[in-house]
């Protein structure tokens, strides 16, 4: 008869311990796998779109029907792709998204007109990024920068 | 009796938050999958169309202006080199002009575009001393023989009024002549007499230009 004091308090701890289990579950499964997933996702979409954004403008900095001149157009990079910084190679006239979480890339390819002889340089995400088209002679080069 | 049943009403009030969760992140899916886009396909659709219309490009003569020599001339290898790897079909007015690969998703760019003709034409006028000759058509491409009869002598050339050409002691063979394609052209002669036809051949370029739909199509 001494015990039927102590039952509400051990049916009170069980449910407060389920609870808190259960919480504790949902919160594991949120923020170890749910949560990432979608910011890989989202970051992905991300590098995507900024990086066709990026390959529009340096085909767009390219002057037509000029015989020299020297061309420098700045380029809008997002500061941090998923919270990471990351960096734009050249490889091949494509422009490659080189980003830490290798679940978050891109490839970009370069269209060009056939007086481009060389396309070099990289950016990264933690400076301004420009792009630098100098055409002399009739041969034009793209030279990814740092501002 | 009460303690009792607190224990299923948390296990029922736990399945409906679970049951929440799932929605939302069903619905959260959904969203995800209907904001995604391939904006890499759709670069390489504009961006292809950009190349095939710009001034510079392998079938323009100016920018939004195709030589109907260069489309009739443009082929696979040609298309290939411009998109790499993807395939992609190049249309003027519906009809395939070059193909390569296969288009299992197209994403489809369409330009307004100018298809244009040039042929040549000649005139051979007879010139009255000091009268000059106006081109009918504008061109920018002017080319003028002169092979006068003997004894007379044209020592200048003067589009427009400027001259372009000069030489006291007589000119006399094939010479182009720098115009302008948004300006009538006026030739006068400054020649010692009257020049009989054949002895001044003009030669000039006509341009005829009909309107096209150019559409691009690259696959995703």
């Amino acid at each position: 008869m001494d015990d039927r004091g102590v039952a509400p308090v051990v049916g009170k701890a069980l449910e407060a311990g389920i609870v808190l289990l259960y919480v504790g579950a949902v919160a594991a499964a949120m923020y170890g796998s749910v949560v990432p997933d979608y910011q890989t996702t989202a970051g992905d979409a991300v590098a995507e779109r900024a990086l066709a954004a990026a390959a529009a403008d340096v085909e767009g900095a390219i002057p037509a029907d000029v015989r020299a001149a020297t061309v420098r157009v700045d380029i809008p990079l997002p500061a941090t792709i998923r919270g990471r910084a990351y960096s734009v190679e050249v490889e091949n006239r494509t422009l490659v998204l080189d980003h830490p979480d290798p679940d978050v890339n891109a490839r970009v390819r370069l269209s060009l007109p056939d007086s481009v002889t060389d396309v070099s340089g990289n950016w990264s995400s933690a400076t301004s990024a420009v792009v630098v088209v100098a055409r002399e002679h009739g041969e034009t080069t793209v030279r990814l920068e740092a501002r | 009796m009460r303690a009792q049943l607190n224990l299923p009403a948390l296990g029922v009030a736990l399945l409906l938050v679970t049951a929440a969760t799932g929605v939302s992140l069903a619905v959260a899916n959904g969203a995800f999958a209907a904001a995604e886009r391939d904006p890499i396909a759709d670069h390489a659709a504009t961006a292809l169309a950009d190349r095939l219309v710009a001034a510079d490009g392998p079938l323009a003569v100016r920018k939004n202006v195709l030589g109907a020599d260069a489309v009739a001339a443009f082929d696979s290898p040609r298309l290939r080199s411009l998109v790499g790897e993807r395939g992609a079909v190049v249309r003027l007015n519906g009809r395939v002009v070059a193909r390569a690969g296969d288009v299992a998703d197209p994403r489809t760019m369409r330009r307004l575009v100018l298809v244009a003709t040039v042929e040549n034409r000649t005139l051979t006028p007879r010139v009255e001393r000091g009268a000059a000759v106006t081109l009918p058509r504008r061109t920018d491409r002017v080319t003028v023989t002169l092979d006068p009869p003997a004894g007379t002598v044209v020592r200048a050339v003067r589009v427009n009024g400027r001259t372009v050409l000069s030489n006291d002691d007589g000119l006399r063979g094939t010479f182009a002549l720098d115009s302008s394609r948004v300006r009538t052209t006026t030739v006068e002669f400054d020649a010692t007499d009257r020049l009989p036809a054949g002895s001044i051949t003009i030669e000039y370029a006509v341009e005829r230009t009909e309107k096209g739909v150019l559409g691009v199509s690259v696959d995703a």
